[in-house]
């Protein structure tokens, strides 16, 4: 039996040929193809690579139903370790991106991986200079002020 | 190119700033004014503001209230990272908890708020009836405990009253004289204010401030009301 497939269009006007299963777990997707059968689905605000990256994951973690019970394609292990390469393999920008398109397309442990991602970042830097300098923030505290957040920050352990 | 400014705000509080951990706080909330804010509301009205601890039979334990259910009742769950451990008396001061184990071996200082914990050994041992105080330095925050105790005088053979005091930069006790503090009434309950402690006297009517930044008692303090003994 042929899998339904779905046609998914970035703003660069690119097609991306999708099974319906993989991209339903988008609840936006899944809400558009219940609506509109059969018509291609334009992302106008998605780029050929972000795209591509959705549909990535997406593929991955699409739970398989062949029939045979809860036969998923990876085990839950597997499918975190993939998650932590997925997004260790990104650029801070393009991070930015798949986690609005994420957001965008309400899928959300992708959107839960991609934010645990920035957070694991920010926990990273060592201190407020290193966080300004990673995600290119401007500093708007004086000295002063930030002294004084120092001081209400001190414990002894 | 998008940052991190070009998130929707409330993606930015509620999955990404949540998550980063609260040993971090202090760099998140330096890091700019808007985020300082956003961990404000996060202390504030977040979690951990619906959480208090209790004390059942020897064990710390924290309460969860959830109000948005209908019976709003408390979830009560013991502190993992003091599970093993029986307590015998419990001191804090400006969120963080001194435990006295129920052995008197040692003590544990718990910061609920970071969930760290830090041991410490005593100079020779303690008894079930000292007293600690938590409080710290006003000058750069240093925090110490105070420990007020009765021992025997070497040569008069007679209760007298020891006071030691143990730095948490230094890691270490040092014994302070307690000649000035024979008046304060130590197995009762102290109260910390501000990194000082406050003691009743044996002076009616009179209370005392130990100063953890100079390390000495106070003057007699007197109370503004009526004072009981008893």
């Amino acid at each position: 039996m042929s899998k339904k497939m779905i046609v998914l269009k970035s703003s660069e006007g690119v097609s991306f040929v999708v099974e319906e299963a993989v991209a339903r777990q988008s609840k936006i997707i899944s809400f558009l193809v219940e609506e509109f059968p059969d018509r291609e689905l334009p992302l106008t605000n998605m780029t050929s690579e972000i795209l591509r990256k959705t549909i990535e994951y997406c593929k991955k973690h699409v739970v398989e139903d062949d029939g045979g019970g809860d036969s998923s394609s990876s085990s839950s292990g597997d499918l975190k370790e993939w998650d932590v390469k997925f997004v260790a393999e990104i650029d801070q920008p393009r991070l930015m991106d798949l986690l609005m398109a994420a957001n965008y397309l309400d899928i959300p442990s992708l959107l839960d991986v991609t934010c645990q991602k920035v957070a694991d970042t920010i926990a990273a830097c060592n201190d407020e200079k290193e966080i300004r300098a990673t995600f290119n923030i401007e500093n708007d505290f004086t000295e002063e002020e930030v002294e004084a957040i120092r001081m209400e920050n001190q414990y002894p352990i | 190119m998008k940052t991190i400014f070009d998130l929707p705000e409330d993606l930015v509080e509620d999955e990404i700033l949540s998550k980063v951990p609260m040993t971090s706080l202090r760099s998140v909330r330096s890091t700019c004014k808007k985020w300082n804010t956003v961990c404000k509301n996060r202390i504030l009205f977040g979690k951990a503001a619906k959480r208090f601890l209790m004390m059942d039979s020897c064990r710390i334990c924290l309460m969860n209230f959830n109000l948005s259910k209908d019976n709003g009742g408390p979830s009560i769950g013991q502190v993992s990272v003091l599970d093993q451990i029986q307590i015998s008396n419990v001191f804090h001061c400006d969120g963080l908890l001194l435990c006295l184990l129920m052995d008197t071996s040692r003590l544990v200082v718990w910061n609920p708020y970071l969930g760290q914990r830090r041991w410490i050994e005593p100079r020779h041992i303690f008894q079930r009836g000292d007293s600690f105080s938590l409080g710290y330095d006003n000058n750069n925050l240093n925090h110490k405990i105070l420990r007020i105790f009765d021992e025997i005088h070497p040569v008069t053979d007679r209760n007298v009253l020891g006071i030691e005091l143990y730095d948490f930069s230094s890691s270490s006790w040092k014994v302070l004289d307690a000649t000035q503090g024979w008046q304060i009434r130590f197995h009762r309950p102290s109260v910390s204010l501000k990194g000082n402690a406050y003691f009743t006297t044996s002076v009616a009517g009179f209370f005392v401030c130990f100063d953890f930044t100079t390390e000495r008692f106070g003057s007699l303090l007197p109370l503004p009301c009526q004072y009981h003994r008893g």
